[in-house]
């Protein structure tokens, strides 16, 4: 049996999570993906278990995504993490290319999505600004 | 209208045009954009906007622009925010000034479909016109404030402040630049809740620069800009003016003090008079151990006396007998009083006095008031010193001083505003009533000058005594009689002997000027009081005393300010008749006898007789001892308690006076 | 309920993410962090849509409107409490300028900045839900909250509000504002069906649930 990918589905809105399904379907991405619906469940989802690809939403009621990004790298240094966010702030940008942090604008395109999924380590600190 | 038309229209608006279609490419570009530009309509026309200006790609105008064709958006550009606008210049043939402009961006239609607007001002007239305006408006303002010497500082309805001016940054150790948009609670955190803002004046203490304290009254006056409200606060530094309330207060709790134990010490004297006046009938008709304990009696009564005398002193009830007193034998006389008392490891100097300065002042009072000095400067030099003694006229007219400097521990600024007060001492218990400074104060004030202390720790304090100088015309000390109306006017004549001289006292003093009515003095406050404290009287002179007093029972009591002044006048004028250390002194020099070592040679009082004890004098007279507190010199030439305030006569002095 | 679980979820990230394009741009002008509060949507009366542009304070407000027209219309609203607009607008042309200065181009510039954050929000809305909202030039309101209003939404309006408010200010600079999006019931509904159909695509999407592992 070959192994699936495991992903890390984080984001405040089910529709969110829904599109970003969908797409990675569209992509024909064949993976185990567990969601939580903000980022203290996540974080105890991913003291549990680890996951090969994250997406993190920015800003969710509580802990934002940049925060719980910083914990799960500090955990699992080899998950492939993104901030998916409309919300791209100078600042916001270089944390999250500090933490090699991918950025994904909302709404999430296709075309970044499937960068990000074919090598993540390269999509890390690209020109991506805003998901016009 | 024709598309002709409209191009005409177009290119004669005085203001830029550009319409771009959906893939930003140039669709119009106007006359004033080719002006102002420099860029043909030729070289425009097709072209994608921001390939043609790469300036300003990236910027505003293109996301406006992305907007306005993506989403159908529109907006508006100032320059004011935006410094990334087109590069247009005015083009005036004067300056190659750019043009401030503010850009007005709209989705529009254009024949191939959805296009982009591009509405561009020219602002900088407008700008110019702002600046002028505001340069004039903050002429006005800034002559006002700036010159100002309280502080002005805006905020804004969140406390934060807007400016402040030259007096502020100066009070406040800060810059305007610095403070700016910064809650005003960083320089007055009192401040905190802004309602207390709407009270029409505030006072708090505020922190200025380098920390330093003042009150700070707070007044404040707002007022509208483009509908924000704003306070503007004058802050005055008013420490002074607090300083000087406060010193006023002080001035009246002393005064309503004074008056207070004026009242009491007046009362309470009364009751010592008539307590001392028995016991001393007493003494005259017992011996062995009774007399022991009514000698006792009196010299108890005669240290309340001294202890209600200083009261009094302090209140201002005491009349005093103003007279022509020149500085240089006031000052060699007291010199000599209380060299005994200084002890030998304090050195007095005087600097030279000008001659001819002359206080108007009453001698008797003027001397306690030295000695008071003199005591306290010995007392505050433990390890000894030096004492420096002063005279001399004032700048001012008609004025001079004394001044009693010494090398002592000097006083704490604390120490120093409460020095004159009432009470108010550092000595060691019992060793000090607290009053001497007080009585000192009482007296220059009453003698219509003053009394200053100035002192710093370690550096040791100068007292200085300001008093009126006696006018040429000033009754002299020789020739100031009883009659002597109040202190600051002095009888145009003297009548009768003032007593210096013991002897012509007694020659005179049947004479009906001794006692004009109600200004005897008390009759025990003379010599018997002094000499009968110690019970070193010899008894022949009790004898002589002894009948008197039984004659002059009702007198004692009726010394007080309602008795009838004849039977006190009585009893005084025949205590100091028989008084026996009058009569024992011929010639005698009280300061010769305090002061052996400056005697003349004609005495045979020698140092031995004299010592001192915890400020006590022991002063020799003749074969008498007279034992007397060092505040007891207020004894000397005291006047009759509780009578008007005028001078009276003071029979005392001359026991110290050489005929 | 106006919405059903997914349609309001929907509402709220669509929202979320035309908003954070907001505080990106606001952040972009004012060269500083921006902090947002996750939209809140409701369907409140016009007395709970007062009470939400107010604050429930006293205080005098200066207010950026636009009014926006497509599949559905309404207005937006940037609101400010008067007198932080002006470090707003500090912060924005720089500290150059002394607050002085500021106050004689603070509407233009604070038109300048609601124009910004709300086109940002409202193309925001636009791409998510693939269509096109035309909107007016914006238009400045200063005064009390009862006054702004009255002048955004006129007295015809129904008796339901769609009122979304968000929170956001700017770090280091105590200012803060709410972004607030006012729809009468008739825009609500068609609102309602472009949400659906935006729904429906992303449901279209998903892998058949009969296939999942």
């Amino acid at each position: 049996m070959v192994t699936r990918t495991r992903i890390l589905l984080v984001d405040d809105s089910k529709l969110a999570r829904m599109a970003l399904r969908a797409l990675l379907n569209d992509l024909g991405v064949s993976a185990d993906v567990t969601e939580a619906a903000d980022a203290e469940a996540a974080l105890d989802l991913s003291e549990r278990s680890s996951y090969d690809v994250a997406f993190l939403d920015y800003n969710m009621p509580g802990v934002d995504g940049l925060s719980a990004a910083a914990v799960m790298r500090a955990r699992h240094p080899g998950t492939a993490i993104a901030l998916v966010t409309a919300n791209a702030q100078d600042d916001i940008l270089a944390e999250a290319r500090r933490l090699r942090v991918a950025f994904l604008g909302k709404p999430v395109r296709r075309d970044d999505l499937g960068c990000f999924m074919a090598d993540p380590a390269a999509f890390i600190g690209a020109d991506m600004v805003e998901g016009v | 209208m024709t598309d002709t038309t409209a191009r005409t229209v177009m290119d004669e608006l005085d203001m830029g045009v550009v319409i771009v279609d959906d893939g930003r490419r140039i669709a119009l570009w106007n006359t004033w954009m080719v002006r102002h530009s420099g860029i043909s309509r030729r070289t425009a026309v097709g072209v994608d906007l921001f390939a043609l200006l790469p300036a300003m790609a990236g910027g505003r105008v293109e996301l406006a622009v992305r907007d306005a064709l993506d989403t159908g958006l529109s907006a508006v550009i100032s320059h004011h925010v935006n410094h990334d606008l087109f590069p247009l210049l005015r083009g005036d043939g004067m300056t190659d000034e750019r043009v401030a402009q503010s850009i007005v961006v709209r989705p529009t239609r254009t024949r191939r479909g959805v296009g982009c607007l591009i509405q561009i001002y020219d602002q900088t007239a407008a700008v110019e016109r702002e600046r002028k305006l505001r340069a004039q408006r903050s002429a006005r303002y800034h002559a006002v404030v700036d010159a100002a010497r309280d502080c002005f500082i805006t905020v804004d309805e969140d406390g934060a402040i807007w400016g402040m001016n030259p007096a502020t940054e100066e009070r406040f150790g800060c810059t305007a630049a610095a403070m700016q948009g910064q809650p005003i609670t960083r320089l007055l955190p009192q401040l905190r809740d802004l309602p207390l803002l709407g009270d029409p004046l505030v006072a708090i203490r505020a922190i200025g620069a380098g920390g330093k304290e003042f009150d700070a009254e707070i007044s404040m006056g707002s007022w509208l800009n483009n509908g924000v409200r704003h306070f503007t606060l004058f802050i005055r530094d008013v420490t002074e003016r607090n300083m000087a309330a406060e010193n006023l207060r002080r001035t009246e709790r002393i005064q309503a003090l004074g008056a207070l134990t004026g009242g009491v010490a007046h009362e309470f004297n009364n009751l010592l008079m008539v307590i001392r006046a028995n016991a001393e009938l007493v003494l005259g008709t017992v011996e062995g151990e009774a007399a022991a304990r009514a000698a006792e009696i009196v010299q108890a009564a005669d240290r309340g006396r001294i202890l209600t005398d200083g009261l009094l002193s302090f209140a201002r009830r005491q009349p005093l007998n103003p007279v022509r007193v020149p500085l240089d034998t006031a000052v060699e006389d007291i010199q000599r009083l209380a060299a005994p008392l200084l002890g030998v490891a304090v050195d007095i100097a005087v600097a030279p006095i000008p001659a001819g300065t002359v206080a108007m002042a009453d001698r008797t009072q003027l001397q306690n008031a030295l000695l008071n000095l003199l005591i306290n400067a010995r007392d505050a030099m433990p390890d000894g010193g030096r004492i420096t003694i002063t005279a001399g006229p004032e700048p001012e007219p008609e004025q001079c001083h004394i001044a009693v400097t010494d090398t002592g521990t000097g006083m704490t600024p604390e120490v120093l505003e409460k020095a004159c007060e009432p009470f108010f001492t550092t000595k060691d218990q019992g060793r000090g009533t607290g009053l001497g400074l007080s009585m000192v104060a009482g007296f220059a004030r009453q003698s219509g000058g003053d009394f200053l202390l100035s002192s710093r720790p370690g550096a040791g304090t100068t007292a200085t005594i300001r008093l009126r100088s006696a006018t040429a015309d000033a009754p002299t000390d020789d020739g100031n009689g009883d009659d002597t109306p109040a202190p600051t006017l002095p009888p145009p004549a003297a009548s009768g002997d003032r007593g210096r001289r013991p002897g012509a006292r007694r020659g005179t003093g049947h004479a009906g000027p001794w006692r004009p009515p109600r200004r005897r003095r008390r009759p025990w406050a003379g010599r018997p009081g002094i000499s009968g404290g110690r019970g070193f009287r010899p008894a022949g002179d009790r004898h002589h005393a002894a009948p008197r007093h039984e004659r002059g029972g009702p007198g004692v009591r009726g010394a007080t300010d309602v008795s009838p002044a004849g039977s006190g006048a009585d009893v005084g004028l025949s205590r100091v008749r028989h008084d026996p250390a009058g009569r024992g002194a011929p010639g005698g020099h009280p300061a010769q006898a305090l002061h052996p070592r400056r005697s003349g040679t004609g005495h045979g009082h020698r140092p031995a007789a004299t010592a001192r004890r915890r400020g006590r004098i022991v002063m020799v007279h003749g074969s008498e001892a007279v034992s007397r507190s060092v505040l007891g010199l207020t004894l000397i030439g005291r006047a009759p308690i509780g009578s008007p305030p005028s001078a009276s006569a003071t029979g005392s002095v001359p026991q110290f006076r050489a005929p | 309920m106006l919405f059903d679980e997914l349609e309001r979820d929907a509402v709220t990230e669509m929202l979320n993410v035309a908003v954070s394009r907001s505080a990106a741009a606001l952040s972009r002008m004012v060269g500083k962090p921006v902090a947002m509060s996750v939209p809140d949507v409701r369907a409140v009366s016009r007395a709970e849509a007062l009470g939400t542009i107010t604050g429930n304070r006293n205080t005098s407000l200066i207010a950026v409107g636009e009014q926006f027209s497509g599949p559905f219309s309404g207005r937006a609203l940037l609101v400010f409490p008067e007198a932080r607009s002006l470090h707003l607008v500090q912060a924005i042309v720089g500290e150059h300028l002394s607050l002085e200065e500021i106050a004689d181009l603070e509407e233009d510039a604070m038109i300048e900045v609601g124009n910004v954050i709300l086109n940002n929000c409202l193309s925001g809305i636009a791409n998510m839900l693939g269509c096109r909202i035309e909107a007016t030039l914006p238009h400045c309101f200063q005064g009390g909250g009862e006054q702004i209003f009255k002048r955004t939404i006129r007295d015809g309006d129904s008796g339901v509000i769609l009122c979304t408010s968000i929170a956001f200010s700017i770090r280091d600079r105590d200012i803060g504002g709410f972004i607030i999006l006012l729809m009468d019931l008739n825009a609500i509904s068609n609102l309602r069906s472009a949400v659906a159909r935006s729904v429906d695509g992303v449901r279209r999407g998903l892998p058949d649930p009969r296939n999942a592992p």
